[in-house]
């Protein structure tokens, strides 16, 4: 299976993950690294890669960071060439609840990560007007 | 910065309130992650910066570096990639009063930028990693012995070093106790000048700031694959990013840099000599980025 990282700031991944788990149940193959601001960027870079080695069973690892120009993203970006990833930045739940389902069957890492993307933007709404939009036409 | 300084304040003037709650029109900050969410969701809006300098030779001469942060630096108008010790000639064609964030990966990078002339009155001390031998002053801030010394160099140049990761943090000095270990201290309550020594001097030169200037040299094509459409377009947008015009010379035939068609016309291979011709009011910047550029083989390396 596709392995599935998350990297964020202080502890937003593995409180996520862990939501996201009570939700529609364990994932397996994850894990969580958390960048502290006390964190030195080569053992951050150490901790992405041994973590993306032992995800990777040959199908590659989706990376989800929760925001594009943070640090672990940045790091990750910098080593997209040695390794087997797609990274989708700005992660929220239902990311997380269409990967529960997605990844088991996904065709291929860049699809999953097409996927995961357009839902993860999809599901940013603002729904009080979208609401209100939809009771005038009806 | 100021407007943090004095939280008392100074009922003697109504100038120093106004002072105070102007925030300086640019900083030097030291941080390793360089670009990152709280420069960028913070210190930026803070400033309302219009220009951020990455002022690290490391990631000026790295394409997959510059990229990324490029990328994630959409909401900042300007950002420049150069070493450290291009910093005073980048800042001098910035138009004052605009926000400026120059970012520094250490405080020996910070003193690279000094050794050459940079003028500033503070530096802020953004993010020091923790580790062995390492002491906390502060949770995103640790000093080894080695830091120390740096920061004894850079308060002997004059340059006060403010410990501030957040701008809502506030500013603290940075002191020995009696066993040598660095500790946050409390700014001397005294109203500092927002503008830096910098800023006046960039005042004084706004006149002839516009001065048209040339800068004429020769290139060499050092990387295995020359001018190929690859390196002519990182070229056309290198030039590309500068006011002053920058021409390219080869064979008597003269073709403009920021074009990309026109580079890849020259045919330029591996050991091709061009003159480099870049005429404008930021000339001195531009041509340093593009001979950067060619000198490190258009990110290739040398063949």
């Amino acid at each position: 299976m596709i392995g599935l990282l998350l990297i964020s700031h202080g502890q937003l991944g593995r409180v996520l993950l862990e939501t996201a788990s009570e939700i529609v149940g364990p994932f397996d193959e994850a894990e969580v690294i958390s960048v502290g601001r006390k964190d030195r960027l080569a053992e951050v870079e150490q901790r992405i890669d041994d973590a993306l080695v032992r995800l990777d069973s040959g199908f590659g690892v989706l990376v989800l960071a929760d925001m594009f120009g943070g640090t672990a993203a940045n790091v990750v970006l910098h080593g997209i060439d040695e390794r087997p990833v797609e990274v989708v930045t700005g992660f929220n739940l239902p990311m997380l609840l269409k990967i529960s389902t997605a990844r088991p069957r996904a065709e291929g890492l860049s699809s999953l990560a097409q996927l995961v993307k357009f839902y993860g933007q999809r599901n940013v709404i603002l729904a009080s007007e979208m609401l209100k939009e939809r009771e005038k036409i009806g | 910065m100021v407007d943090l300084l004095n939280e008392s304040g100074d009922p003697r003037s109504s100038e120093h309130s106004e002072l105070m709650s102007r925030p300086l029109p640019h900083i030097h900050r030291v941080d390793p992650r360089l670009v990152h969410a709280t420069l960028l969701e913070a210190w930026v809006p803070y400033l309302a910066a219009r220009h951020l300098v990455v002022a690290d030779e490391e990631v000026a001469t790295n394409l997959r570096g510059r990229t990324i942060f490029e990328m994630s630096a959409r909401d900042v108008a300007n950002t420049y990639f150069v070493a450290e010790t291009l910093v005073p000639a980048v800042l001098s064609k910035i138009p004052p009063n605009e926000g400026v964030i120059v970012v520094y990966g250490g405080l020996q990078s910070f003193t690279r930028a000094l050794s050459i002339g940079l003028q500033c009155q503070q530096m802020i001390l953004g993010h020091l990693p923790s580790g062995d031998n390492r002491w906390r002053v502060h949770p995103s801030v640790y000093l080894g012995q080695d830091d120390y010394q740096w920061v004894d160099r850079i308060r002997e140049a004059g340059v006060e070093v403010v410990v501030r990761p957040l701008p809502s943090d506030q500013p603290m000095g940075l002191r020995q106790d009696p066993d040598g270990r660095p500790v946050l201290v409390e700014m001397p309550p005294t109203i500092k000048d927002t503008r830096s020594a910098l800023q006046s001097q960039a005042d004084g030169q706004a006149d002839d700031a516009h001065v048209s200037n040339v800068l004429v040299g020769q290139m060499v094509v050092v990387n295995e694959r020359g001018l190929h459409l690859r390196a002519a377009h990182l070229l056309a947008q290198c030039a590309g990013r500068f006011v002053s015009s920058v021409n390219v010379i080869s064979d008597g035939r003269t073709v403009n840099a920021k074009s990309l068609l026109g580079l890849t016309t020259l045919g330029a291979a591996l050991g091709t000599k061009l003159e480099l011709r870049v005429e404008g009011s930021d000339a001195e910047v531009a041509y340093t980025s593009v001979k950067m550029l060619f000198e490190s083989g258009f990110d290739e390396g040398r063949a």
